[in-house]
């Protein structure tokens, strides 16, 4: 800057350039619901049944209150987009939206960029509820919705709540407490998972289930989920500012005002519940909670008030997409959705390392 | 002096040929050693009765016990639960979980395999010098053909032709119901072996074999084992008849229940008619002698006015 | 902005079970530059902690205009108090701009979202710092004398009414420590508070207004500069013999010497030194390190032996430049001369204006002259001065320079002599 500048306008540039900022942040943010309302469309026309392009369009039009492009299509169609094809799309979206959100809560929460949704033993937990519903003697479903997601998100609670009792150190909770005791009662959870998996009949079922699938997603678990997804992301975005501020240690951002151990417990128990519940409908889906936070970061940068809304949206984008080739590449048979979010997610994070180390190393 | 020291040698030698040939037979019943070859392609040498047979299939246990060798089976696997006797028996571990070490110190004399153990557990077993017989039957001829191999190797020839006979009485009685049947005639079935994710059985398992020969048509046929499917490839392929596989163990009922309940479901032509059913999963899957049970029981339920005329 | 203090009462401060401070009271006005001083370890930290209310007292009270701090939420303290920690961590994603920017949050909360307003704010801030060119750098890729000044960037932007400082300088150069201690003293100057944790000991006296030296968990004095800062408390509380210069050009300079701490208290031995000129600076400190009790008399000022007597914290007697000794003057010098143990005579040059220096030490018990150079080169008096040195040597130790310890320690052995016996 030279000294010449007046004061007027070196400030009026940097306003310039802040708000320049901000509107292309939230220029991107529209963007991606664009593309995520796009994708919606593109994957529902998708799948092992062929159904022309001209009749999905119909059905998805129909929705709108007052259209009836709908007329003269086989029930058995507009099931298949109706009922099994959209559900699905948007539950895929959902747990990516809520996964992605987690993991750059969580990376920002324990400052470190391995963080990711399973670090701290809940999804274990929640995984647990999921296998014990599954050995149950009794029915495991009733009108529709299976007791599955219910036992799961239990069991998560109470791994939530063990672990806080375990890590909180008076009235704090220590970062480092909360990841080598969610990182044990992870390993713990697993181990009981892994050994009534073994004692199992069905082994071979609910390990694919535990391997993340949206086969069976229907429209009662999206009315379920997402009034609640909506209500943890809601809370997690009115706390975006004190995240960014606790990317400096927690005593600076004390001294800056920020209620730390507040926020603190805000967020991981917001982040946690959401993780849960998407574990518990669809299984444990890796690489898209540590995957699309960094994916994001690379794109836009490290502020919290847009790296969260921006990793809700490519997540569900990725997932929707990730889903989508999952049930269209081998069909009609399909591969766990998991396996695909690991194959895309494997070499990403080999490019990143590769990125990083020319800068670190 | 020669000649009678020529005939005591004589003498000598026949009486120790006799004893020799005598005792070349071995074991009580004097029956010489056997040869076979297995269904894996492997030759088996027995050199006498096995009196201590370990099972290492569920399968495999009822072949053992319908030929009637029931107290010469000293081990079988926590999954074998026909016949109730067989739940009596010291368990050797799970299906692909074998205990060798309790195998061994069980001291059979023939442990006859599946399929699955062709990669360690076979060769594992033969290295503490145990003889192990493998049985890996594909189609339902093949399960005929187990079961008199099981018998060669145990003496029990007879028995084992009865239970084939039988057997194939039984299946050409259903081949010629179905005989008649044209190609609308044979309705599309959707076998469930899971519900959540759907799985069902492709067009190279016994599943598909059965309802095949009960005169239906496998929807999924064109997949191999047991795949997960897509709900809508399932609403695609309009199914008109649901067969659902009892679950193992807990949740029993599960995808029967699944079936019936499913609303996306209420619109196919099974749903409509009714003709969602549920079948004992172990039936249809083991390759053993109540496989022809399974066959007729998919009749029952795919063809009901054609299996009335089935003799018990 | 609104005058008001900052104060601590009878604080007890500590980590868990430990206590590492007791019973400390400070105030701070508006305005007002408190600096804290003290070894390490001796909770110069812990005490802003408390200030800012990080930490909470485990006896006593932290208050903020009357309020105690406890009652206040933490975004309305942050308005207040503002903080520039020493070496934080600062995540290297985050711009200069932005981070200054993050001092703003306690004004804007959790919702509302900068305006122009805060950015003008933040401007001016790193304006006032000269760091307005780095503004769209990344952290990660500034020095650290630049990360510094975005931190009080960072503290100006909160507009706080009182600042703490943890030791900003500890790992500047020179020139970057002048600058953030000329700054943080135009901002007190402006009507901030501030307080100051300071390692460099001259520095605190040079540019804050009052201080406070802590020791083992207490607060060992506390006043301003010149009342806090002298040899005798920096050798109680650091454990180093230090001279004080007072500097009009650069406040009080504090020379640390030498790890050698005198005997304390009363069982030194008191030499009276009769020099000036510059002829006793060198033996002073050497005397000094042997341990004893220093006076030195009549010395005009701006005798470079009067900088050296103050610094090393001996009395000494002093006249106007130039000026004859008064009566008053001389006779207090003879009467040190006869309270010492043992009277020095450096190698002092002589004449009429100081003539009666060597008649005060007629007045010795005990008395070693020093001859280096012959009384006859250092005679300006047309000889009475030599009179005067050949009668004292009668009686006296006559040593040169590197003979001085024996001579004395062999004087300081006899027995006095009284004055008939002169």
């Amino acid at each position: 800057m030279a000294a010449e500048v007046s004061e007027h306008s070196y400030s009026g540039q940097l306003v310039h350039s802040r708000l320049l900022y901000r509107r292309k942040r939230l220029y991107s943010i529209v963007g991606l619901l664009l593309l995520l309302v796009i994708v919606v469309g593109v994957a529902s026309s998708l799948g092992s049944a062929s159904v022309p392009l001209s009749t999905v369009w119909r059905l998805l039009l129909s929705w709108l209150p007052g259209v009836h492009t709908d007329s003269g299509i086989s029930d058995t169609l507009s099931t298949i987009v109706l009922d099994i094809r959209l559900p699905r799309i948007i539950m895929a979206g959902l747990v990516g939206a809520a996964l992605a959100t987690a993991g750059a809560t969580y990376q920002g929460l324990f400052r470190n960029p391995l963080a990711d949704p399973y670090l701290i033993g809940v999804a274990q937990g929640a995984g647990l509820g999921a296998v014990v519903a599954f050995m149950l003697p009794f029915s495991v479903h009733a009108a529709g919705l299976s007791l599955v997601p219910p036992l799961a998100f239990g069991c998560g609670l109470i791994s939530a709540g063990i672990l806080y009792a375990l890590a909180r150190v008076g009235k704090t909770l220590p970062m480092t407490a909360v990841i080598l005791a969610g990182v044990a009662l992870g390993a713990f959870l697993s181990a009981i998972t892994s050994f009534l998996l073994v004692n199992s009949d069905n082994l071979h079922g609910v390990l694919l289930w535990l391997m993340g699938s949206f086969t069976m997603s229907n429209w009662d678990e999206v009315h379920v989920l997402f009034p609640y997804l909506l209500a943890g992301l809601v809370l997690i975005y009115l706390y975006s500012r004190p995240l960014n501020l606790m990317q400096l240690d927690e005593e600076q951002a004390q001294q800056l005002g920020v209620n730390v151990e507040r926020v603190k417990l805000i967020l991981l128990l917001t982040a946690t519940l959401i993780t849960a519940a998407a574990v518990s409908f669809a299984g444990s889906i890796g690489f898209v909670g540590l995957i699309i936070p960094h994916a994001v970061r690379l794109v836009w940068g490290g502020d919290y008030r847009f790296l969260l809304p921006l990793s809700t949206l490519a997540g569900a984008i990725f997932l929707i997409l990730a889903d989508t080739l999952a049930r269209t590449v081998i069909s009609p048979a399909e591969l766990p959705v998991g396996v695909v979010t690991a194959l895309c997610g494997a070499p990403f994070f080999l490019y990143l390392l590769w990125q990083k180390k020319r800068e670190v190393f | 002096m020669t000649r009678l020291l020529g005939k005591t040698l004589g003498l000598l030698v026949l009486v120790v040929l006799i004893i020799t040939s005598c005792s070349s037979g071995g074991g009580s019943s004097g029956q010489s050693a056997i040869e076979l070859t297995d269904q894996l392609g492997r030759v088996v040498k027995l050199d006498k009765m096995p009196q201590r047979i370990i099972s290492l299939a569920p399968q495999n246990t009822e072949i053992l016990f319908a030929l009637g060798l029931g107290d010469k089976v000293v081990g079988v696997t926590t999954y074998c639960n026909f016949p109730p006797e067989a739940q009596e028996k010291p368990k050797i571990g799970g299906f692909s979980t074998v205990d060798v070490e309790k195998v061994v110190s069980l001291s059979p004399d023939l442990v006859v395999a599946a399929l699955i153990h062709e990669k360690e557990t076979i060769s594992q077993l033969e290295s503490h010098g145990l003889k192990v017989l493998a049985l890996a039957p594909k189609t339902l001829s093949e399960v005929t053909q187990a079961i008199e191999l099981v018998g060669k190797a145990t003496g029990t020839e007879t028995q084992a032709r009865r239970a084939v006979e039988d057997m194939e009485t039984r299946m050409a009685t259903v081949a010629r119901l179905v005989a008649g049947l044209s190609a609308e005639g044979r309705p599309r079935v959707f076998y469930v072996v899971w519900h959540d994710p759907l799985m069902t059985a492709g067009g190279d398992t016994t599943q598909s074999e059965l309802i095949d020969l009960a005169g239906g048509r496998n929807i999924f046929d064109d997949l191999s084992k047991y795949p997960t499917v897509d709900l809508e490839a399932l609403l695609e392929r309009q199914p008109q008849v649901i067969i659902a596989g009892s679950g193992h163990g807990s949740a029993q009922n599960s995808p029967l229940e699944w079936a019936k309940s499913e609303p996306r479901l209420k619109n196919t032509e099974a749903l409509i008619q009714n003709r969602v059913f549920g079948i004992d999963a172990d039936i249809v899957s083991r390759a053993g002698p109540r496989i022809v049970d399974g066959l007729e029981e998919m009749l029952r339920l795919i063809h009901p006015e054609l299996a009335a005329k089935l003799k018990d | 902005m609104t005058s008001g203090y900052l104060q601590m009462e009878g604080a007890d401060l500590g980590y868990g079970a430990r206590t590492i401070l007791s019973n400390i009271s400070l105030k701070i006005n508006s305005g007002q530059m408190v600096g804290i001083i003290g070894p390490n370890g001796s909770g110069k930290s812990t005490i802003l902690k408390a200030l800012c209310g990080l930490l909470r007292p485990s006896a006593g009270r932290v208050n903020l205009d009357g309020v105690e701090l406890a009652h206040l939420s933490r975004e309305a303290v942050a308005r207040q108090i503002g903080v520039v920690p020493q070496a934080p961590l600062l995540p290297e994603g985050f711009t200069v701009l932005e981070t200054v920017l993050m001092g703003r949050y306690p004004h804007l909360g959790l919702l509302r979202s900068e305006s122009k307003k805060d950015l003008d704010i933040a401007c001016r801030a790193m304006e006032r710092t000269n760091i307005q060119s780095l503004a769209h750098r990344r952290v990660g890729q500034i020095s650290g004398g630049e990360k510094q000044r975005v931190l009080i960037a960072r503290v100006l932007s909160q507009e706080p009414r009182f600042l703490l400082l943890d030791e900003p300088t500890a790992h500047l150069d020179i020139r970057h420590q002048l600058e953030v201690m000329e700054l943080v003293r135009s901002l007190a100057d402006s009507g901030l508070g501030v307080v100051e944790a300071v390692h460099d000991v001259s520095l605190a006296g040079r540019f804050c207004d009052s201080l406070i030296l802590l020791k083992e968990g207490h607060i060992f004095k506390e006043g301003t500069p010149q009342e806090v800062i002298t040899p005798d408390n920096i050798e109680q509380v650091f454990g180093v013999m230090a001279m004080v210069y007072g500097d009009l050009a650069s406040g009080l300079l504090v020379v640390n010497t030498s790890l050698a701490r005198p005997r304390s208290g009363d069982g030194r031995r008191h030499i009276h030194v009769i020099g000036g000129g510059g002829s006793a600076g060198d033996i002073m400190l050497r005397l000094c390190l042997e341990g004893y009790r220093l006076t030195i008399g009549v010395l005009n000022q701006g005798d470079t032996d009067l900088s050296t007597a103050l610094a090393l914290g001996a009395e000494a007697i002093v006249v106007l430049p130039f000026a004859k000794i008064d009566d008053a003057s001389h006779r207090h010098n003879m009467e040190l001369a006869a309270q010492a143990d043992c009277c020095l005579v450096a190698n002092v040059p002589f004449g009429q204006g100081n003539l009666l220096n060597l008649e005060a030490a007629v007045a010795a018990r005990r008395l070693v002259l020093m001859d280096d150079r012959p009384i006859e080169q250092r005679d300006f008096t047309g000889g009475a001065a030599t009179a005067l040195y050949s009668r004292l040597k009668a009686w006296a130790w006559c040593t040169d320079t590197t003979n001085l310890r024996e001579a004395l320690e062999n004087a300081l052995l006899k027995p006095q002599v009284t004055n008939a016996q002169h």
